[in-house]
C-alpha cells in the first residue's frame, strides 16, 4: 500500500511541476495561492493540533514576512526569490525573544496576545513612512524585474517558489513529526505533566516548534506580497485573509492531520470558485461551516474520511503493538 | 496641565476597558473559557441599542432597560447551544467556536449595517464638563460612566459572594465535577455566567456607543483592550481588573500625547512590559 | 422482600482503554450498610465513580430504586438522591464552611438533615462556619465533606475513604458520628482500606480484588484469614 501511495503522489507531483507548460496564466496564479494557503494552513495545524500553541496572530508573521521583503528588495536591491529566503530567517529570529513572553499565556489567553502581537506589528509597521506608512506601498518595477528578465519566465518562477513553499512546509510538519520532538509533541498532547515528568523539555519544545513556524510563515508571507506586489499595514496583518480562512481551512479539514489542511485548502477554493460572492458572506458560511464541523465532527473532513476507512496518506503515526498475551 | 488632563482622560476610559474585562473575566473565572467573540459582542450591543433608539426614540442610557434583558437572554442560548457542547474536551473547540462567532457576527454587522462608523447621539450630556481647576476639566459623561463601571464591578463581586448563583459559580469553577454531584446543573449554571457577562457586555456596548464612533469591525480592538486590562490586572480579581483598565487607560493617553498613532501602540507595550515583568499581573488574587 | 436501594449488575467500567471492573454483582437494601474493601486499586473508587455517573456504563449495568441509571448524567444520579463523601475531600475551596454545606443543600430532597443537624452532629463547625473550608484540618474538612453529603437528605450515600490521612483519634471522632447518620435512614457504602473499621459499623461486606469481586458475607461469616486472603488475592 505505501508503494501505491507513493506513486500516486509522484504523478501528481510532476503534474504540478510542469503546470507552467500547461495552464494558463490566472490559472497558475490560482494554484500560486492555493499553494500557500496549503502552507498557511499546514503550519497553523502543527502549531496548534500539534503542539497545542493555538494561534489567532499568525498574520504578525505573515505580514512581517511581507514588509521584510519589500524593505531588502527596495532598500538593498536584494534578489526578490532571494528575500523570500532572508524574510524567512527574519521571522524565526524575531520569534525568538517573543516567544518567552507569549509562553507565560496560558491556552486562550495565549491566542489573543498573538493577536496584540500582530497588532504591535500592524501599527508599528504603519508609523514607517519609508515603507509607505499606513497607506503601504508598491513593489518598484526594478525589483519585479530583478525576478527574471522576461515575464514567463518570472511567472515560471514565482509558480515554481510557490509549489517549493508548500512542499517545504509540509517536508517540515511531516519530518518534525516522525522525529524526536514529534514524539515528545504527541506526549504533551496526551498529558503535559506525564511528559514533564519524564523531562520532556515542554518549553524548548514549544520554542522550537513556534520559532520554526514563524520562520515558514514568514517566508510564505514575503511570498505572497511578492506576488501581490503591494503590501500595506491592513492587508499585510489582515486578521480575515491570514487567520480567518486559514484556521477555517484547517478545521475543516481536520486538524492534527497532515493531510486535513491539504484537503480543508482544496474545499476552500472549490468552493470559493463555485459560490459566486466573495467576502463578507462566503466569510460568514465559512465560519458557520467551520463551528457546525467542530461540534459534530471535531476530526474534520478527512478525519471523519479515515475513521470511515482507515487509510492514511502521510504515515506519521506510531502504533503500539502488544505481544500476543499467555492466557 | 494637558499632561494631567490626558491622564485623567485615561484613568476614566480605564472605567470602560475593565467594563469590556469583568463580563471576559467572569466567563474564565467560571469554565474557563476565553470568548474570543466578545469584543464583537459589546459592538453588536451597541448596534441592538441603536435600532432600539431609531425604533422607539429612547435616550440611549434608557436604552439600557431594554439591550440588557435582550442580551443576557441571547447569551443564554448561545452558550446553551453553541458553547456548552464544547467545554470540557480541551480548549481548542471553544475558542475556535467562539473564533467563528466572532467572524460571523463582524460579518453579519457588516451586511446589515454597512462600515459605516456610527455613534450613539446622548444629547447635551456629551459635551457637558466640570471645571475642577483651571485647565482641568472633567467631562460629566465620562465621569458617570467611571462611575458606572466601578458599581457594577461592586455588583458582579456581590453577585459572585453573596448570593446563590454566584455560590454556583465559585463552586463550579472550583471543582466541576464535584459540583454537578451537588446536583448543579453545569449547563444552566454555564448558561447564567455567559447571561450575566452579556448583560454587562449590553452596558459596554451601549456606553462604547456614546463615547466613540464604532463600526462593524470595533470588535476585536475591545477585546483585546479588555484582555489588555484582565492581564494587567491581574487574574481572579475583578477589582484588579479595574487597576489594570486604568493603567492601560493611561498608558494610551500618554502615548496619545506623545503622537496620535502612538496611543494604542503604547497600551500595547505596557501589556507586553507587565507580561515580562509581573506575568501574573499587578494584582493577582492569590491562590 | 422490598427491592434493593442499588442493584449492580455484571458492572464493567473504566477509563479508556483501561477497564477497571469487570463484571460486579452487588445489592444494596434500603437503610443498609455496606463496607466495600480491597486494596488499592481493587476499582472500589471507579465503583464508586459509576454509581454517581462520573464513569460511563451501560444503563442496565447500576439500578437505584430498579430504575435503570447507568451513564446517566450525574447532576440526574444526585437529584435521584445518590450523594457521596469523595476521596480526598474535594471541598470547594473558593467557599466557606457554610456555603460548602448550604451548596450540598442546593436542591435538597425534605428530610431530618439541615445545617442546624449539621452542626449538632459536628460542633467544632458551627465555631468556624465562616472559615474558608480549606483551612480547616483535615478531620474538620472531612466532617464538612460528610456534612455536604449529607445535606442534600440523600437515600443513598457513598462514603470513599473517609479515614485516609487521618490520625487515629479523628478517625475515631468520625466515626462516632456514623451512627447517627445510619439511624436516620439512608442507605450507605463505605469503602475503607481500614478493614476492623468498615467491619465494625457495616452490616454486610464485599471484598474486591482487581476488578472483580472476591468475597462477599457479613461480618461474622468469615475469619481473619478468609479476609486477607480475599484482600490481597491469594485465594485463587
Amino acid at each position: 500500500m505505501p508503494r501505491a501511495h507513493s506513486i500516486e503522489r509522484a504523478t501528481r507531483a510532476s503534474r504540478l511541476t510542469v503546470a507552467p507548460w500547461w495552464a494558463g496564466r490566472a490559472d497558475m496564479r490560482l494554484l500560486g495561492e492555493v499553494y500557500y494557503f496549503v502552507a498557511l494552513a499546514t503550519l497553523w495545524n502543527l502549531l496548534a493540533g500539534y503542539a497545542g500553541l493555538v494561534s489567532v496572530g499568525q498574520q504578525a508573521y505573515v505580514g512581517f514576512g511581507g514588509y521584510v521583503l519589500f524593505a531588502l528588495a527596495m532598500f538593498l536591491g536584494v534578489h526578490p526569490l532571494l528575500a523570500i529566503v532572508l524574510a524567512g530567517i527574519a521571522g524565526a529570529v524575531i520569534a525568538i525573544p517573543v516567544a518567552p513572553l507569549l509562553f507565560r499565556l496560558q491556552g486562550a489567553y495565549f491566542a489573543i496576545g498573538t493577536w496584540v502581537l500582530a497588532e504591535v506589528f500592524r501599527l508599528g509597521f504603519a508609523q514607517i513612512s519609508s515603507l509607505g506608512g499606513g497607506s503601504g506601498i508598491s513593489l518598484p518595477a526594478s525589483a519585479v524585474t530583478g525576478i527574471a528578465a522576461s515575464r514567463p519566465l518570472r511567472e515560471m518562477l514565482v509558480y515554481w517558489v510557490a509549489l517549493a513553499i508548500a512542499i517545504v512546509a509540509i517536508a517540515f510538519a511531516v519530518i518534525l513529526l516522525r522525529s524526536r520532538i514529534g514524539l515528545a509533541l504527541t506526549a504533551l498532547r496526551d498529558s503535559e505533566v506525564a511528559s514533564e515528568s519524564l523531562g520532556i523539555d515542554i518549553w524548548r519544545t514549544k520554542l522550537f516548534v513556534y520559532v520554526g513556524v514563524a520562520g515558514l510563515t514568514s517566508m510564505a508571507g514575503a511570498f505572497i506580497f511578492l506576488q501581490k506586489l503591494r503590501v500595506s499595514p491592513d492587508a499585510a496583518f489582515s486578521v480575515n485573509d491570514w487567520t480567518a480562512y486559514v484556521i477555517f481551512i484547517a478545521v475543516i479539514g481536520g486538524i492534527g492531520t497532515i493531510e486535513g489542511p491539504i484537503v480543508g485548502t482544496i474545499l476552500f477554493f472549490l468552493l470559493r470558485e463555485t459560490l459566486a460572492d466573495l467576502g463578507t458572506t462566503y466569510l460568514m458560511i465559512l465560519g458557520a461551516v467551520a463551528i457546525v464541523v467542530m461540534l459534530r465532527m471535531p476530526k474534520g473532513l478527512w478525519g471523519w474520511f479515515v475513521a470511515r476507512t482507515g487509510l492514511t496518506l502521510v504515515p506519521i503515526r506510531r502504533r503500539v503493538i502488544f505481544p500476543a498475551e499467555p492466557r | 496641565m494637558e499632561w494631567v488632563n490626558a491622564i485623567v482622560q485615561g484613568v476614566l476610559i480605564g472605567g470602560l476597558y475593565a467594563l469590556f474585562a469583568a463580563g471576559l473575566s467572569l466567563i474564565f473565572g467560571v469554565m474557563r473559557l476565553v470568548n474570543i467573540a466578545h469584543g464583537d459582542m459589546v459592538v453588536a450591543a451597541a448596534y441592538l441599542a441603536l435600532v432600539i433608539v431609531q425604533m422607539t426614540g429612547l435616550h440611549p442610557l434608557a436604552s439600557v432597560l431594554l439591550v440588557v434583558p435582550l442580551m443576557a437572554v441571547l447569551g443564554y442560548f448561545m452558550q446553551r447551544f453553541l458553547l456548552n457542547p464544547t467545554i470540557g474536551k480541551d480548549f481548542l473547540s471553544p475558542l475556535l467556536v467562539t473564533f467563528g462567532i466572532s467572524i460571523i457576527l463582524q460579518n453579519g454587522l457588516l451586511v446589515l449595517f454597512t462600515a459605516d462608523s456610527r455613534r450613539l447621539a446622548a444629547g447635551s450630556i456629551e459635551t457637558a464638563s466640570i471645571q475642577l481647576v483651571s485647565g482641568l476639566s472633567l467631562g460629566v459623561l465620562p465621569l458617570l460612566m467611571f462611575m458606572a463601571s466601578v458599581l457594577i464591578i461592586f455588583g458582579m463581586e456581590l453577585v459572585f459572594f453573596r448570593t446563590r448563583l454566584g455560590r454556583a459559580f465559585r463552586a463550579t469553577s472550583d471543582d466541576p465535577e464535584m459540583a454537578q454531584l451537588m446536583n448543579l446543573d453545569r449547563n444552566d449554571v454555564f448558561g447564567m455566567a455567559m447571561a450575566l457577562s452579556a448583560a454587562v457586555v449590553a452596558i459596554a456596548g451601549i456606553f462604547l456607543a456614546i463615547r466613540a464612533n464604532f463600526d462593524p469591525a470595533s470588535g476585536p480592538a475591545r477585546l483585546i483592550f479588555g484582555f489588555e486590562a484582565v492581564i494587567i490586572g491581574g487574574l481572579g480579581n475583578l477589582w484588579g481588573t479595574l487597576a489594570g483598565g486604568v493603567v492601560l487607560g493611561i498608558a494610551q493617553a500618554i502615548g496619545a500625547q506623545i503622537s496620535p498613532g502612538w496611543q494604542i501602540l503604547a497600551g500595547h507595550l505596557v501589556f507586553f512590559l507587565v507580561l515580562g515583568l509581573k506575568p501574573r499581573g499587578l494584582f493577582p488574587r492569590m491562590d | 422482600m422490598p427491592e434493593p436501594i442499588l442493584s449492580l449488575t455484571g458492572l464493567r467500567a473504566g477509563y479508556g482503554d483501561f477497564q477497571a471492573l469487570f463484571g460486579i454483582d452487588l445489592d444494596v437494601e434500603p437503610g443498609e450498610t455496606l463496607a466495600l474493601i480491597g486494596a488499592n486499586g481493587a476499582g472500589k473508587t471507579t465503583l464508586l465513580r459509576a454509581v454517581t455517573g462520573l464513569v460511563g456504563c451501560a444503563p442496565e449495568m447500576v439500578a437505584f430504586d430498579g430504575r435503570p441509571i447507568g451513564g446517566m448524567r450525574p447532576d440526574r444520579i444526585a437529584a435521584l438522591g445518590v450523594a457521596m463523601v469523595p476521596e480526598g475531600r474535594r471541598l470547594f475551596r473558593s467557599l466557606s464552611v457554610e456555603e460548602n454545606l448550604l451548596i450540598g443543600g442546593e436542591r435538597a430532597r425534605k428530610g431530618e438533615w439541615t445545617l442546624e443537624r449539621i452542626y449538632d452532629l459536628f460542633p467544632i463547625l458551627r465555631e468556624k462556619r465562616r472559615n474558608p473550608a480549606t483551612a480547616l484540618s483535615g478531620g474538620q474538612q472531612q466532617m464538612v465533606a460528610i456534612g455536604r453529603a449529607l445535606m442534600a437528605n440523600p437515600r443513598l450515600i457513598l462514603f470513599d475513604e473517609i479515614s485516609l490521612g487521618l490520625a487515629p483519634v479523628v478517625i475515631r471522632d468520625i466515626y462516632a458520628a456514623v451512627p447517627a447518620i445510619i439511624a436516620s435512614g439512608v442507605a450507605a457504602i463505605l469503602v475503607e482500606q481500614d478493614v476492623s473499621r468498615a467491619l465494625g459499623v457495616a452490616q454486610r461486606f464485599v471484598c474486591m480484588q482487581e476488578g472483580r469481586v472476591s468475597l462477599a458475607g457479613r461480618p461474622g461469616d468469615h475469619d481473619r484469614a478468609a479476609i486477607t486472603a480475599a484482600y490481597f488475592g491469594m485465594a485463587r
